[in-house]
């Protein structure tokens, strides 16, 4: 009786759509049996109904990883989309920092590049001569 | 959702990858021992590079104390371990060059200069990372010249 009872008011409470989704699914579970009392017969069907609309639509959870998996999908094919920009870029690069300034003059760029690798040739002969001539300047 | 993550995670990774991964010297390149507004820095990659056989190009020069040239110096020997290495000194010039170990099948070179300037406590260091299709040291040599 205490059961009827309960399920008569959560029926009107339902209604009033004050209803918990726990509650929800105790109502569903009952109107799911067959042996109903005669004045809850006619909520039935609706419950029944409703039971099964419950189960297609998404609960909160699934609603909330579908959201993850649709924002975490875009931000990996914004990498994908910014990974292949700056691959794209980075195959004809041609950039100097000359004391923090950037430069993307190709000119002064590739001067500097010949400057270093220049410097960087000396084999020791240039440098050798060098001082020869030094020495026997004196 | 996972995969969707970790497929991020790589291509973040991916992103970050520096094509001096693997070498002590990386810390220069990162700037982590000389800011870059104390140096002039030169970042050459494609098409330009190709009479030099190379693919990637960076330097960079600047003034460094004695404490700043040491440490460069023991980075490069750090990089240097275990590899053929050619060296030239003078009383006023270092130079150290590298063949590195290879990655993604290109060779892989580091040069260091050190130069005394007019101020006593002060050098100029150059360093160089190269890679590209350059067979060794020797090549390498006659492509700089």
């Amino acid at each position: 009786m205490n059961n009827l009872l309960r399920i008569r008011t959560l029926t009107e409470k339902f209604f009033d759509g004050d209803t918990t989704p726990k509650e929800e699914r105790e109502l569903y579970d009952f109107y799911r049996q067959d042996d109903i009392p005669k004045d809850l017969r006619s909520n039935r069907e609706l419950f029944r109904d409703l039971a099964v609309l419950t189960t297609l639509s998404p609960t909160a959870s699934q609603r909330r990883r579908r959201w993850w998996t649709a924002a975490a999908a875009v931000a990996a094919l914004l990498t994908a989309g910014a990974a292949t920009l700056y691959q794209y870029q980075r195959e004809d690069e041609c950039v100097a920092y000359i004391y923090g300034e950037r430069v993307t003059d190709r000119d002064v760029v590739l001067r500097e590049m010949q400057k270093t690798m220049t410097a960087m040739s000396a084999d020791g002969s240039d440098v050798v001569e060098e001082q020869l001539k030094a020495m026997f300047a004196n | 959702m996972k995969k969707v993550i970790i497929m991020f995670l790589m291509l973040a990774a991916g992103l970050s990858a520096s094509a001096q991964t693997g070498l002590r010297i990386n810390e220069l390149f990162e700037g982590r021992i000389i800011p870059q507004e104390r140096m002039i820095e030169t970042r050459v990659r494609g098409k330009t590079l190709e009479k030099y056989r190379l693919t990637y190009y960076r330097s960079m020069r600047f003034n460094a104390n004695e404490a700043e040239a040491q440490r460069l110096r023991q980075l490069m020997d750090d990089d240097s371990r275990g590899r053929f290495v050619s060296i030239y000194e003078t009383n006023h010039v270092y130079t150290q060059k590298v063949q590195v170990a290879a990655r993604e099948g290109k060779n892989r070179f580091l040069c260091y200069q050190e130069q005394q300037t007019k101020k006593k406590d002060l050098r100029q260091v150059t360093v160089i990372y190269m890679e590209g299709t350059v067979a060794d040291l020797g090549q390498l040599e006659e492509l700089l010249k």
